[in-house]
């Protein structure tokens, strides 16, 4: 009996994770009653194989602050799909009506914004606060269950650069899961939390520098998106490519393998150079760099984890033996911007139906499968961001065939890239639209990459064929096109 | 499907025996010889029980991940019957990287060293014989008979699992249509299916009728009940002729990516006749085989050898229908084969010369044959082939196999195999260098037409600094330092127990 009331004691010591708000600040109480929000999202996704129709309805809850009048900040992720969205306040059951303002999943945050006065006049926004760094001891706030507020403590115990900003772990006795908690310092907002690890007691919150950006983005007029690091890198470790790359027993860097024409680094960088330092900050043999605030980092912070699109930062390479300054412009880098684009759900995806054929565009998140068409898209996939999206801006496919007798012989299309529609070079979905309207000797004849026969439509007889396929297999509209 | 062998650690399979005298050369079945269903084939057992034999083998295979070494000997055992000539027939996948062999008749006691005369791994046959001359007495051979009809009876003979005795099981013929075969999994022949018992051990025995073989028991199909596979007397009779001037040269391959032409949109596209409801399309002749620079994309195949071809890609034999590829499975190296093609409006018959696939990188596996590999400083080059990608159950590498193909179809390149940087062995000299099953691209800026030309052009080079690039994105090239490399060889070799640091198979000689 007395093991298990220790064990009992030990578990309560260790999961008794909240305090009560009213015990922690009593100024900075009522400001965060008038900042904290929960987020009711009823989302709904277009099925991926089958874009004319959509999926099932879910709810989901999460978090997020007020940080301009009328706008909460959340994460991207919270209004996946969003159909409609709701908040609630603290200490309160009622929900009010809100909308969609602002989304940018690179940077993993939204903006939604109050739909109803009452709403709109009771939240009032937190400041965003200075940096933190390594062993800062913050809170991490949320409105619990009931929507009353609870406050965790937390502290930092790492930073990581990634192409969208910097992450910072978190020890912390947050264990619910990581949907937009709030990380405050002196009153400040300081992160938002994105996941949590309850078993090692860590959680990653987004970084001020990441907030403070995507913010200053929307304030201004045009929305440039965080800048993409753009080209690639080799660590150089390794002791053939240090001989190949011709580095002195004194120099350290990384060795610039690729640059992508419009991206970051395409105008100044060339293959085979080596940068050694950036922004001020020289890098070792693995790209990685001490910032004094975060610690041991990797350099992809100084291009894309706190600078702006459009600024330019200095860096020292080694060309040809010689080393020289150069300046890298930063380039915002938009979600479509990609040949692949990343699969984010939430958008529509683009989609035609032409004589059974099923199009779609190639995404990060189309499911491919291994077959012979599926290899070659697998292949574009892979170079997503290796190659430069100039003349193909796009990857068509025919997903599936909705089969009829019409195209019956067809029937083991799938996952075929289309290479030409009437004999014209298909680069983007809007190519396919325009092919259709010369038909080549009567027929529509579209030609894939790969070993297969051309599918082939009469021309004069693909309006019927259209609407015999959409009545039978109930596709509601047979395109949906963006820019249409 | 699982091939039959019986091994001691996995299944077992068996083979049935029984046989014919003269070696039959027609290369195509008669048209189904039996009747519907006819009395129980059963035959004098005691002619069965002298030519038909249990096979004991222990085989070694090779190791593609360290190819300088092989992995322990395991045992096996299948059956095999006499054809006369002091020839026993059985499968392929029998007596595969057989090492020792031995042949039990049923009504002796003694077991008798064996050795192979003849493998046809792209159709699981083989023939073995045994030069001890009491082996043969008393021995009857068994004759090829006509392809059985649907569900008339057959008997499946053999030394299955379950007992060391001769084991006749019966059943009717329950499907007849090209399959794979296993043994290489790229070989398609036409296959019968019986639901006479076929297990694990039954390998290379024989399934009769009427006293005559009428097929070599050799696969079966896993998690299903009463369904076992033999070689059909087509491909057995195809097998013995090749073997008449003493080697296997295998099957030739026509070569065409085709497609079915059932659409009626399309075939008006292609320009069809209407007369004609036939035909199948070609999408492109396979590199390194017999139809290239004879067609092209969208030609029409019409007829082959005259006989009509359908519009979903088959032909008509007897009551059944198969593969138009199936009309040249009875044809040999060298012979010829017509096709009548339909092309811009145009009918015309095309004459092939039939060839065998010449690139060195085979779309299966192989047996009985050393894997190459070169060895050099901590890095092992090896070239990328069905046995390497099954050994490591790499799925990309299989992607790469893929991809190989597909880009030599679609693009005629000449590279006939590919060559790997398999992996990289641990040393100080290979420190923080990590390579895995990495694609090489280029040597010394050169592509490499195949793992001997890699392998020429770094012996050939004299260059202190070679770079090898790799395909893939952001797959860092290699530096190979040869000085430095010639210097830390003996050390890794001896580190490795490696005793030779390269295979390379010896050049064909034309």
């Amino acid at each position: 009996m007395i093991r298990v009331l220790s064990v009992a004691a030990l578990l309560a010591a260790v999961f008794v994770p909240s305090t009560s708000l009213h015990a922690a600040d009593e100024d900075l109480a009522p400001k965060l009653r008038a900042a904290l929000v929960r987020l009711h999202v009823t989302s709904q996704s277009w099925e991926r194989t089958a874009p004319w129709k959509l999926g099932r309805e879910s709810t989901r809850t999460s978090r997020g602050v007020v940080v301009r009048p009328g706008l909460i900040l959340t994460k991207s992720s919270s209004v996946t799909n969003q159909r409609m969205i709701e908040v609630s306040l603290a200490n309160s059951a009622r929900r009010y009506p809100a909308k969609l303002e602002h989304v940018d999943r690179r940077a993993g945050l939204a903006l939604v914004a109050c739909d109803d006065d009452f709403l709109e006049k009771t939240l009032k926004p937190l400041p965003i606060g200075d940096p933190v760094k390594l062993d800062d001891e913050i809170d991490l706030h949320q409105l619990g269950r009931d929507n009353i507020p609870e406050r965790y403590t937390a502290r930092v115990i790492r930073a990581i650069a990634g192409s969208t900003g910097l992450t910072l772990q978190l020890k912390t006795t947050l264990s619910d899961s990581g949907d937009g908690q709030v990380a405050l310092n002196d009153g400040k907002v300081v992160g938002l939390v994105t996941s949590t690890y309850g078993s090692r007691q860590q959680a990653n919150i987004l970084s001020v520098e990441t907030m403070r950006r995507y913010l200053d983005d929307f304030d201004d007029d045009a929305y440039n998106g965080l800048p993409g690091p753009g080209f690639w890198t080799a660590r150089l470790l390794r002791a053939d490519l240090r001989t190949y790359y011709g580095l002195a027993e004194n120099q350290h860097g990384i060795a610039v393998t690729r640059t992508v024409e419009g991206r970051t680094g395409h105008d100044t960088l060339k293959v085979g150079d080596v940068i050694l330092a950036m922004d001020g900050y020289d890098l070792d043999d693995e790209g990685k760099f001490v910032h004094e605030r975060h610690g041991r980092l990797d350099s992809s912070y100084l291009l894309s984890g706190r600078r702006y699109a459009g600024d330019k930062i200095r860096a020292k390479i080694l060309r040809d033996g010689a080393e020289m300054g150069v300046d890298i412009h930063l380039k915002g880098q938009k979600p479509g911007e990609k040949r692949i684009p990343d699969g984010y759900a939430g958008s529509r995806p683009q989609f035609m139906v032409v004589g059974g054929l099923v199009l779609l565009e190639l995404t990060s998140g189309s499911s491919v499968s291994r077959s012979p068409g599926g290899v070659i898209l697998r292949r574009y996939r892979e170079r997503a961001n290796w190659d430069a999206p100039t003349k193909r801006k796009r990857v068509i496919y025919a997903d599936r065939l909705l089969q009829d007798k019409s195209n019956k012989g067809f029937e083991g299309i799938y996952h075929l890239p289309v290479k030409t529609v009437n004999g014209i070079e298909i680069n983007e979905f809007a190519d396919v639209s325009k092919a259709l309207e010369t038909p080549e000797g009567g027929f529509h004849v579209f030609r894939f990459e790969g070993l297969h026969s051309d599918f082939v439509v009469p021309a004069d007889k693909l309006d019927e064929i259209n609407k015999r396929i959409a009545d039978k297999y109930k596709v509601t509209t047979l395109k949906f096109l963006s820019g249409e | 499907m699982q091939a039959l062998r019986v091994s001691w650690i996995s299944a077992l399979a068996l083979v049935l025996v029984f046989s014919a005298a003269p070696l039959v050369a027609a290369p195509k079945d008669p048209p189904a010889g039996a009747p519907p269903s006819g009395p129980p084939p059963v035959a004098d057992m005691e002619r069965l029980r002298a030519s038909i034999v249990k096979v004991f083998v222990v085989s070694q295979s090779e190791d593609y991940r360290r190819p300088w070494q092989r992995p322990r000997p395991s045992g096996g055992s299948g059956s095999a019957f006499y054809i006369g000539d002091k020839m026993l027939m059985t499968n392929a996948h029998v007596i595969s990287d057989a090492k020792n062999m031995q042949v039990k008749r049923a009504d002796r006691v003694k077991r008798y060293e064996a050795r192979t005369l003849f493998a046809g791994h792209d159709c699981d046959l083989a023939v073995i014989t045994v030069d001890d001359d009491s082996f043969w007495e008393g021995m009857e051979p068994l004759e090829v008979g006509d392809r059985p009809a649907m569900r008339s009876k057959v008997m499946t003979v053999g030394y299955p699992t379950g007992g060391a005795k001769l084991s006749i099981t019966e059943g009717v013929v329950s499907r007849i249509e090209v399959h794979t075969y296993v043994h290489t999994g790229a070989d398609e022949h036409l296959t019968i299916q019986t639901d006479a018992a076929i297990n694990p051990g039954n390998s290379g025995g024989p399934v009769l009728q009427n006293d005559k073989v009428v097929g070599v028991a050799f696969q079966g199909r896993f998690f299903s009940q009463n369904i076992g596979y033999m070689i059909a007397p087509s491909v057995i009779r195809h097998f013995l002729v090749d073997i008449k001037d003493d080697v296997y040269h295998g099957y030739p391959e026509l070569g065409i990516y085709s497609a079915n032409l059932r659409n009626p949109t399309l075939r008006d596209f292609l320009g069809v006749s209407e007369n004609e409801d036939g035909g199948v399309l070609v999408l492109k002749p396979v590199p390194f085989a017999s139809s290239v620079g004879k067609l092209k994309r969208n030609d029409v195949i019409l007829k082959i050898d005259g006989v009509k071809i359908e519009a979903d890609g088959t032909v008509k034999v007897g009551d059944e229908f198969f593969d138009f590829a199936f009309v040249v499975e009875g044809k040999q190296i060298g012979e010829t084969v017509t096709l009548t093609v339909l092309r811009d409006g145009k009918v015309f018959d095309v004459e092939i010369t039939l060839t065998g696939w010449e690139a060195r990188m085979k779309p299966g596996r192989v047996y009985d044959e050393r894997p190459e590999y070169m060895v050099l400083g901590g890095y092992l080059f090896v070239p990328l082939t069905e046995n390497y990608i099954g050994w490591g159950r790499s799925n990309d590498l299989s992607y790469y196999m893929q991809q190989y193909y597909r880009t030599v179809a679609e693009q005629g390149k000449s590279r006939e195999q590919l060559v790997l940087l398999s992996r990289v062995m641990r040393h100080p000299s290979t420190r923080y260098i990590t390579y895995r099953d990495a694609i090489v691209e280029k040597v010394d800026g050169v592509e490499p037409k195949d793992f001997a030309h890699f392998v020429e052009i770094i012996d050939k080079s004299e260059k202190d600094l070679i770079k090898v690039e790799f395909e893939g994105v952001n797959v860092l090239p290699l530096i190979l330092d040869m000085k430095k490399i010639r210097e830390v060889h003996p050390k890794i070799l001896k580190q490795h127990q490696i005793a030779e640091d390269r295979y390379i198979k010896p050049k064909k000689e034309n």
